[in-house]
């Protein structure tokens, strides 16, 4: 981790403030019960002045979209705004890396939007590395870099194109595919010429598109 | 219903009760019970009900969310009036086998209850202008001095905010956890108090795991957040007195000295 | 019919201040045997119609009769209603409390008064359907998976051998082969015993497989009840709902748009897959 061991025992605070994680739960992971106080809460554990924390706040919950919800107790959010607090409280605490352990798993699927959204604007505008855990393959196509793990090991690696052009291996172990991609996937099984790894509605649509304007 | 409790819970609005520093409130309510105890007389009583008369009032929060927070409460306070009632030796007024009810008994339990009751709505008005994280802040500061002796006042004043914020998630769950359970047939309602006592197991079980799950990951999104205990830590609202703080400080100095006066007089008068 | 409800109204009032219409004006019914999905977003009201299923809420006006009786009715037994309607929350093994999954499943049918025997036969049983082994009866329900728990807790409403069952998002926070072990299990448990099944989820993907008919709750208000097809060819609608239809048919619509003579009424990867093999085999 940048250089750091991280089994050694000194290094641990370095990389706990370089490597932010957020988790499953939006309730578990919300210590105080103001927004802008628990977002406060990872700059005032590494010592940043008072005047500086406000700073950071205040930037991190714009960076979310949350800063009108500021003064409002966690209680009162929906499931997606939990956890763009959650990353306004990571983002405040300026790491070069987040880490979000199934960060939707526990949400609806406007949540899901919501987080996914928030988290593909942070990657882009604030330049974090994103490291997203999660078993929703539709958050997956935006990514750079895709692992598929299955009992310890890293059985798959690639582009969102090249892991879901295999279709069956992903199936093997047990995991989903786009609904496009796999019904791209079952016209080439008719021996149609139809690319791999389509990965969404348009892309599809503009494949039987040329195939069929081909066949004229 | 359980999510009815309200004692305890921050009452957001804007007052000049809940812009003071939370340690002249802490310290505050703190005037306040002693003075509950140091009168006798009926005007100590009138002087007590102004004072928290004009708190509520500068607080802001509707007496009807105070009242509802007395309902929790309710049974410990008809407790001890029954049990001032009962136990007050004095000029008897009705008797019935060994149970008999005195006068006295009867003015103490009144009283009694009328103190009970101050302190209750005395203490909760503290909670609901101060967000907890204040407060612990507040009691941190005030406690500091504990620290010599190796009191763990910060490791306290977390403890108590963290409780503080999950409590009304704790009590949806119990919410929830009971309906699940008379959905499975479940009865918490009937049956003597043994049947009552075990029929919570079903309840209490599965609200245990879920609040060791919830601490287990709670200590983990702390730790990830580089919490390692108060030492190094900076504050995002540190605590600074205002003129508005020094005018609280004298209104208080000036209601216990009021109360201790009358106290003086009003004893020399009989 | 199985299940009427007749304008069934609920007033929320969790203080004094602010009262909120939480459902309004619903009616439905319901027939023996049909498999319902119930859908909407956080907070449009599923939760709370659920609950009048069972009589764990009551209506603040209208009438709900299940099997042609009045619940409402003064004689009427809810206990018995109970376990009738067996409804299984969002995650239902947070209520696991006993020490063995076997004790944990018994709890259901004790409550009812059977005896002994009878309760142990149903806990076997319920355990079987949703595919729990001998090997496991003896285990602390805490020691398991997090898919086995959920069955397990089913397994717990199952017991009671209700002719309705209601589950509350019983897929939410699984992984995808845990969620089609649990839907799986659920169509089975529908197409062998002839179970009602009322599932609610956010997931159209996981009605458009399994169910007969739809179900759309929004802001309280029960706004469309048709067939799948038919509330999926809504599908703009349910956007403006903050709900979508499965993505295949966003496919069929856009082929469409483009001029292509498709049906959009798919909804599932191999109707649309059979749909669109016959476009692209027809000449021209």
């Amino acid at each position: 981790m940048n250089g750091l061991n991280t089994s050694e025992e000194k290094n641990l605070w370095d990389i706990r403030q370089s490597a932010g994680m957020v988790f499953q739960n939006p309730d578990n992971q919300i210590i105080a019960t103001v927004v802008e106080e628990d977002v406060g809460f990872g700059p005032e554990n590494l010592g940043i002045p008072t005047e500086e924390i406000w700073q950071r706040v205040e930037k991190s919950l714009e960076a979310v979209g949350m800063l009108e919800f500021r003064h409002l107790s966690p209680n009162k959010l929906s499931g997606g705004q939990k956890q763009r607090v959650a990353i306004a409280g990571i983002m405040a605490m300026k790491p070069e890396c987040i880490v979000l352990d199934e960060p939707t798993a526990m949400l609806d699927p406007n949540g899901r939007k919501e987080v996914i959204a928030t988290v593909r604007e942070l990657n882009k505008t604030e330049n974090v590395t994103v490291l997203l855990i999660t078993h929703h393959m539709d958050e997956v196509i935006f990514a750079d870099r895709v692992f598929v793990m299955e009992h310890g090991h890293v059985v798959m690696e690639g582009t969102p194109r090249e892991i879901f052009s295999r279709v069956e291996d992903i199936k093997r172990y047990r995991m989903d595919v786009p609904q496009v991609t796999e019904l791209a996937y079952e016209l080439s099984k008719e021996g149609y010429d139809i690319p791999a790894g389509l990965l969404t509605v348009e892309e599809l649509v503009a494949a039987i598109d040329t195939l069929k304007k081909s066949q004229k | 219903m359980i999510r009815d409790i309200t004692i305890g819970q921050y009452y957001p609005t804007n007052s000049i009760l809940h812009r003071l520093d939370p340690r002249v409130k802490l310290i505050g309510t703190f005037m306040f019970i002693i003075s509950l105890f140091l009168f006798q007389s009926l005007f100590g009583y009138i002087v007590v009900t102004i004072f928290l008369v004009s708190v509520i009032k500068l607080s802001k929060v509707p007496f009807g969310f105070i009242v509802k927070g007395l309902k929790a409460v309710i049974i410990l306070l008809l407790f001890t009036v029954f049990f001032n009632m009962f136990f007050t030796p004095g000029e008897t007024l009705w008797q019935f086998g060994v149970i008999k009810i005195t006068k006295e008994g009867l003015i103490n339990s009144g009283f009694m209850a009328i103190r009970l009751t101050f302190l209750i709505i005395g203490s909760s008005l503290m909670t609901f202008t101060t967000t907890p994280n204040q407060l612990t802040d507040g009691l941190e500061k005030v406690l500091k001095p504990l620290n010599h002796i190796k009191v763990p006042v910060h490791e306290i004043s977390m403890m108590m905010s963290i409780a503080l914020r999950f409590i009304p998630i704790l009590l949806e769950e119990t919410d929830k956890i009971m309906k699940a359970q008379m959905a499975r047939g479940a009865d918490f309602e009937s049956g003597g108090l043994l049947k009552r006592a075990k029929s919570l197991i079903p309840l209490l079980v599965p609200l245990f795991v879920s609040a060791f799950r919830r601490a287990n990951d709670l200590a983990m999104a702390m730790e990830a957040r580089c919490y390692r205990g108060g030492d190094g830590r900076t504050k995002m609202k540190p605590l600074r007195y205002h003129s508005r703080d020094y005018v609280a400080y004298l209104s208080l100095l000036l209601y216990l000295g009021a109360i201790i006066a009358l106290n003086i007089m009003i004893k020399k008068i009989v | 019919m199985q299940i009427i409800f007749d304008k069934i109204n609920y007033v929320y009032s969790g203080g004094t201040a602010f009262a909120r219409h939480a459902i309004k004006d619903i009616s439905f019914s319901i027939e023996k045997g049909e498999f319902i999905g119930l859908i909407g977003h956080t907070g449009s009201g599923k939760s709370t119609l659920i609950q009048h299923m069972n009589g764990l809420i009551k209506a603040s006006s209208g009438h709900i009769y299940f099997n042609g009786e009045d619940i409402y009715d003064n004689s009427y037994k809810l206990k018995e209603l109970r376990s009738k309607v067996g409804l299984v929350f969002q995650y239902p093994e947070h209520q696991l409390f006993e020490t063995t999954v076997f004790k944990d499943v018994l709890f259901g049918p004790t409550n009812l008064g059977l005896d002994k025997l009878e309760c142990e036969l149903r806990a076997y049983e319920a355990l079987k359907m949703v595919g729990i082994g001998d090997d496991l009866l003896d285990a602390s329900p805490f020691e398991l998976s997090g898919g086995q728990k959920r069955r397990v807790a089913i397994a717990g409403v199952l017991a009671m051998k209700p002719e309705v069952l209601i589950l509350d998002e019983p897929t939410a926070g699984l992984d995808p082969k845990g969620r089609d072990d649990i839907l799986e299990q659920i169509a089975k448990l529908h197409r062998e015993s002839g179970m009602t099944i009322i599932l609610v989820t956010h997931s159209m993907e996981d009605v458009a497989n399994y169910a007969d008919r739809l179900f759309v709750m929004n802001k309280g208000e029960l706004v469309l009840q048709h067939s799948t097809k038919e509330v999926f060819a809504h599908y703009q609608e349910l956007e403006k709902m903050h709900l979508a239809a499965p993505q295949v048919t966003y496919v069929m619509n856009a082929l469409k748009d483009r001029g292509y003579a498709v049906t959009t009424d798919a909804t599932t990867i191999t109707e649309a897959k059979n749909e669109i093999l016959a476009l692209l085999r027809a000449k021209g």
